[in-house]
């Protein structure tokens, strides 16, 4: 991939070798995921909730409590909200594509997509950048919002066709 | 010690409603941070009271705005310093209870009134970048706003600011909202009010009060002559160092008065170097006088003289030539000698005005009476031989001297000029001015900046002064005596008026007893004259004459805010947003059933 024109930005490559440190995210939901007590869904719930609400308390809880609460108005803060809500949606992605990583009765042609849809969640960070070379201009605002809820969505629904279409082998018929 | 379980049992319990009472309490009790759109300084309005009588009569005499008390005050200025209100522009509908913004050029003495009628809370007047370029018409509109605004007082908070980008962003920004009125449908017009964006300025602080025991300083030297001091007469030369304007800090008094303050330091470097020699030792007392309070009706030369001549102990002016008070004299190619009354036949210079031919009369003695040339004036005679010694050096110089005569008016409370005060006490006086007039609106303005000073004028307005002054000490024409540093040089008249104009000088600020400015000139005239001190004077404790008030300065903040029927709308939609998720969590069991009825067919294909 080129390097990105802008000065002061870093170029693809050095952002791909940043956002691969990520992986590290999976490592550390496949231990809570081993940790936590239950079994099927329950068990991707819990983690994947838990982990939403703890990069929320953490990345979008003090932003919000100092800028939002001022006399100003400013769309970004609707923004970071709505923001909040995919990645809700995307940590329970990446919960559910771990613990089917992990199954060992997963059916083997489904295990590359599986890797394939891991590896499009942790590189998700990346998806600005990839717009703006495709779009030629980086998209802002809402923009922002509506281009990175669509893959979002998309892994959601096949991530939970891969999960039903295992689980059903374990449902009586 | 509580094991997993109990935590989860507590947390799962109770955490839920303690957080929904607890949050949004934590929310409305939390300081809110304070973080604007654009902060600013701004300069607030003068507001002083003085003694009273606008009205003409002396208190207490029956008017319904004094109503019984026992004394007559006249408010100036903006009363109040804290504003918390939306954005209007000048030529927006209504304007009540909101702050105002215009722009120095747009704003007359009938906007003014009109703001003050229809209960405008704030105004916010923004000063253009260079005060000097302003047109000849422009320029008199401002002084006429400015004398609107000093003649009375108003609850309305007045406000100056320098004009920035920012500032004139948010001008423009709130200029062409509210100029929806003109919008073509209603439907646009809601729409159109909904979206843009307010602005509300906060100005924070408190209430200005009055300046406790607020000091104006005299600062005074003297020059003995060669003999006995107390039987030598006297020339005082005075000049009020203090500026005013429309809002303190900005009163730089450039001109009115710095340029007599700036004549006044190169007389006494020049007149101390005479002094010192022997040779040149005139047999003739100088006293120089720095003179606070100027613009509150010339108080210090009022204490001055109250301290020379009602206290029988010092002898200073007990005999003076005359007192020259200097003002105004800045630029420009004449000079106006001004003078308030012509001397009775029983005057000493009665004799001397006699002499109707030219007669050269001189006497031995460089510092008696003398004059060149008898020119048939009708004046006092010290006046009248310094005055033809100025037309002389004037004429030498290429600018004309004219003398102006005006009667002092003793039903008024105030004095025009600073040497009526002199001449109320029967000492002759005149001051020495580049005006016609003393209320041209000139003195006492902000347009006052160093700016509009001529240096090179003021140079030789200083030259032509002390070539006076010294034909008249002397008794001699004073070609060649301007060598080994006894000229006024545009160098020295530079520094003395940088300065003096480095900050502004409204009495209020010259306030205190270590005032740096006080303590310099103070310094200078220690190095210049002998006995230099410096006298402080405050108004009447029961009965003050003049009181001022603080709070010069503050720092104005503009929020960009959205109508509150904004916020509703935004609420409504916040709501549905979370009704639409909340019955898409409802029904996500009937989702997942068709989900997997979808997905088993290819099992049952499969099969």
């Amino acid at each position: 991939m080129a390097g990105s024109p802008a000065a002061g930005r870093n170029t693809c490559a050095e952002e791909l070798v940043k956002t691969t440190v990520d992986f590290g995210d999976v490592m550390g939901m496949s231990v809570v995921l081993s940790r936590v007590p239950g079994a099927g869904h329950i068990k991707v719930l819990i983690t994947g909730l838990g982990w939403a609400a703890a990069d929320l308390l953490l990345t979008r809880a003090l932003p919000l409590w100092v800028g939002a609460r001022g006399l100003e108005f400013d769309w970004k803060y609707i923004q970071i909200s709505l923001d909040a809500n995919i990645s809700l949606v995307h940590h329970l992605n990446l919960a559910l594509l771990v613990w089917l990583w992990w199954r060992a009765d997963l059916a083997p042609p489904v295990r590359p997509i599986t890797a394939v849809l891991l590896a499009a969640c942790v590189y998700r960070p990346l998806l600005p950048q990839v717009l703006a070379l495709l779009l030629g201009s980086r998209p802002v605002g809402f923009t922002l919002l509506a281009a990175s809820a669509t893959p979002t969505l998309c892994t959601a629904l096949i991530a939970s066709h891969i999960f039903i279409t295992h689980t059903a082998g374990q449902r009586s018929a | 010690m509580w094991s997993d379980q109990d935590l989860v049992e507590v947390l799962r319990s109770s955490v839920p409603y303690c957080l929904v009472v607890a949050l949004p309490l934590l929310i409305l009790l939390s300081p809110v941070p304070v973080d604007a759109a654009a902060e600013f300084t701004v300069f607030r309005l003068q507001q002083y009271d003085l003694h009273g009588s606008a009205h003409g009569k002396a208190p207490p005499h029956g008017c319904l705005v004094c109503l019984g008390q026992p004394v007559c005050y006249v408010g100036h200025g903006s009363r109040s310093s804290v504003v918390n209100v939306e954005a209007r522009s000048l030529d927006a509908g209504s304007v009540a209870r909101r702050c105002v913004l215009a722009r120095l050029v747009d704003l007359t003495p009938g906007h003014y009134h009109r703001l003050i009628t229809q209960g405008a809370a704030a105004l916010l007047i923004l000063l253009p970048v260079n005060l000097t370029a302003l047109t000849q018409e422009h320029h008199q509109l401002v002084l006429e706003v400015e004398a609107a605004m000093l003649e009375a007082d108003t609850q309305m908070a007045v406000f100056l600011a320098h004009e920035t980008l920012e500032l004139l962003h948010i001008y423009e920004a709130v200029r062409t909202a509210t100029n929806t009125d003109a919008a073509t449908s209603a439907a646009a017009a809601m729409m159109g009010s909904l979206s843009t964006d307010g602005y509300q300025i906060v100005v924070a602080g408190s209430q200005s009060k009055l300046v406790a025991d607020m000091t104006v300083a005299n600062i005074q030297g003297k020059l003995s002559g060669y003999g006995v001091e107390e039987q030598l007469p006297t020339i005082a030369i005075v000049a009020h160092y203090d500026a005013f304007g429309a809002a303190p800090e900005l009163a730089r008094g450039a001109d009115s008065n710095g340029s007599g303050v700036v004549v006044l330091l190169e007389l006494a470097r020049i007149f101390s170097r005479l002094y010192a020699s022997p040779r040149t030792h005139p047999r003739l007392n100088l006293a120089f006088l720095l003179s606070g309070g100027g613009y509150i009706n010339y108080q210090g030369s009022k204490r001055f003289l109250e301290d020379h001549l009602d206290a029988s102990d010092s002898p200073l002016l007990s005999e003076t030539h005359y007192t020259l008070c200097l003002d105004t004299l800045g630029s420009g190619h004449s000079l106006r000698l001004h003078v308030s009354k012509r001397p009775k036949d029983s005057s000493p210079g009665h004799h001397f005005y006699q002499a109707r031919t030219s007669i050269h009369i001189q006497t031995d003695l460089p510092g008696g009476p003398h004059c060149l040339r008898h020119s048939g004036r009708t004046a006092a005679r010290p006046v009248c031989c310094s005055f033809t010694a100025l037309e002389e050096e004037g004429a030498k110089a290429g600018i004309s001297v004219e003398m102006v005569h005006r009667k002092i008016n003793l039903q008024e409370d105030t004095q025009a000029w600073e040497h009526e005060k002199y001449s109320m006490r029967r000492l002759p006086a005149f001051t020495l001015s580049r005006l016609q007039g003393p209320r041209s609106g000139e003195r006492g303005s902000i347009l006052d900046t160093p700016d509009t000073i001529d240096l090179a004028a003021l140079t030789r307005n200083a030259a032509v002064v002390t070539s006076a002054l010294l034909r008249h000490i002397y008794n001699t024409s004073v070609d060649g005596i301007f060598d080994d540093g006894l000229a006024v040089t545009e160098k020295s008249v530079r520094s003395w008026f940088d300065l003096i104009t480095s900050q502004p000088r409204s009495p209020q600020l010259l306030s205190g007893k270590n005032n740096p400015l006080v303590t310099n000139l103070h310094q200078i005239l220690t190095r210049y004259t002998n006995e230099a001190r410096v006298t402080y004077l405050k108004a009447d404790k029961r009965d003050p004459e003049w009181v001022f008030y603080d709070v010069t300065q503050a720092t104005m903040a503009a929020y960009a805010v959205k109508p509150a029927a904004f916020d509703f709308l935004l609420t409504m939609g916040i709501l549905a947003y979370l009704g639409v998720i909340y019955v898409f969590l409802q029904f996500f069991p009937k989702i997942y059933t068709m989900m997997v009825r979808l997905a088993s067919p290819h099992k049952t294909k499969a099969h």
